[in-house]
């Protein structure tokens, strides 16, 4: 009684080995839907790899997100100079950390003269630097010496500060300033000179 | 049998490498890129000089300049302090705040009284060709707020809902109608050939020393 039971259950378990080894080889062949056809996705890839290289590239100034940067209806395109980045906690030039801020003012042991002075001089030696810099290029290139100078602003920057930073770039023979700011000529008025955080905030708050 | 060789290299050319580097390097892309547009505003500021400007001239240049502090803003024609506007008397300044009680401190000012008033003297004649604003702010005031008054000054506007297009520049009464007002556009011609451009109110901002208040 039992050796038959035994037979029927072996001869069960064959015929799903075989059952297996039989779906496994046809995978194998390629009849199965186990293979993947990856060339359109790979068309789609390059195409989004190239967009992406390309929109990197093109862009002449960097915006991190500890700066918060306000809007505005300016239209003006932004060019490749030098960059005085105002972050909440530091003074910035091309990338590279020049002064410490406490409570978005400067330490007045960095100034020329004490407190009240609008002379920076970490940031006049490095500005200086860099006028050199480009006076060499300019004299090299046979082009004439701008002094442009691009300041991003965080939003909050106090007058005071902003005023200390463009005196020091004056006297370090920069010329001419801009100021980064995002362009949201497109959406009207309505939000222009709110930070983002703000704008954010007021729609929170709605 | 040398043809069926080759038919079989092509099917089995290894896509996973590359697809490997793909997939990394776009969320690599993705992650550093920034999909807002950066503008820039011109600025200029005067270095102080120890010796007084040399004027030849019989006309003094004119000056309109704009102090923007905690209490609202202060306009100067020439020497001369404007007038408080309605609403605005026995003030220190020509337009208070609009609503001192907001929580962010850019909603405060009354931006459309300030445009109001610029545009009333820019359609006087003696002022028509005039383009500098000198912009003095108060120690304190933010970057965001310097921006706005830039932003207000710089072009002359129309209400929504019309043509943009060479039209007269229009005074405004209701605060929602000036947040979506829309720039007044007229065909200029430059060195890079026609297009149209936002039509100037005091476009050219110079920054003054800070006032202490």
């Amino acid at each position: 009684m039992s050796s038959k039971n035994d037979e029927k259950v072996k001869a069960l378990l064959q015929k799903r080995l075989k059952e297996k080894r039989k779906a496994k080889k046809q995978a194998r062949r390629g009849g199965g839907d186990g293979n993947l056809n990856l060339n359109s996705m790979m068309d789609m890839m390059t195409i989004i790899l190239c967009f992406l290289l390309k929109s990197q590239g093109s862009q002449t100034i960097k915006i991190t997100s500890k700066t918060d940067v306000p809007f505005s209806t300016s239209e003006l395109t932004p060019k490749d100079m030098t960059t005085i980045t105002i972050m909440p906690d530091s003074l910035v030039v091309l990338e590279k950390e020049v002064v410490k801020l406490q409570n978005r003012t400067v330490d007045p042991k960095y100034k020329k003269g004490g407190a009240t002075s609008l002379i920076i001089i970490p940031l006049l030696q490095n500005l200086q630097e860099r006028v050199d810099e480009q006076k060499e290029f300019a004299r090299k290139t046979k082009s004439e010496f701008e002094g442009e100078l691009t300041i991003i602003a965080d939003s909050k920057t106090p007058y005071r500060l902003l005023v200390e930073v463009i005196q020091t770039s004056l006297t370090a023979e920069f010329k001419k300033f801009k100021f980064a700011v995002i362009n949201h000529a497109e959406l009207g008025f309505s939000g222009v000179g709110a930070s983002n955080v703000d704008a954010i905030n007021a729609l929170s708050g709605e | 049998m040398a043809k069926k060789n080759r038919e079989i290299e092509v099917d089995d050319l290894n896509l996973v490498p590359i697809m490997n580097l793909v997939l990394i390097l776009i969320p690599l892309l993705l992650l550093s890129i920034v999909f807002l547009q950066i503008a820039v505003i011109n600025v200029t500021m005067p270095q102080p000089s120890m010796g007084k400007p040399q004027n030849d001239d019989k006309e003094p240049p004119l000056r309109l300049r704009a102090i923007v502090n905690k209490e609202g803003f202060i306009l100067f024609k020439g020497e001369a302090q404007l007038p408080a506007i309605p609403g605005c008397e026995g003030q220190n300044v020509t337009i208070c705040l609009s609503d001192p009680s907001h929580e962010m401190d850019v909603m405060k000012y009354n931006w459309m009284a300030l445009y109001n008033e610029l545009l009333k003297i820019k359609q006087e004649q003696k002022w028509a060709e005039h383009q500098t604003l000198e912009v003095v702010a108060g120690a304190e005031i933010t970057f965001d707020i310097l921006i706005k008054a830039m932003d207000v000054s710089r072009n002359q506007l129309t209400k929504p809902g019309g043509a943009t297009q060479d039209v007269p520049a229009e005074f405004f009464s209701d605060v929602l109608q000036f947040n979506s007002a829309l720039m007044i556009r007229e065909q200029v011609t430059t060195d890079e050939g026609e297009g149209l451009q936002p039509k100037a109110l005091f476009p050219l901002v110079v920054l003054g020393m800070p006032v202490t208040e």
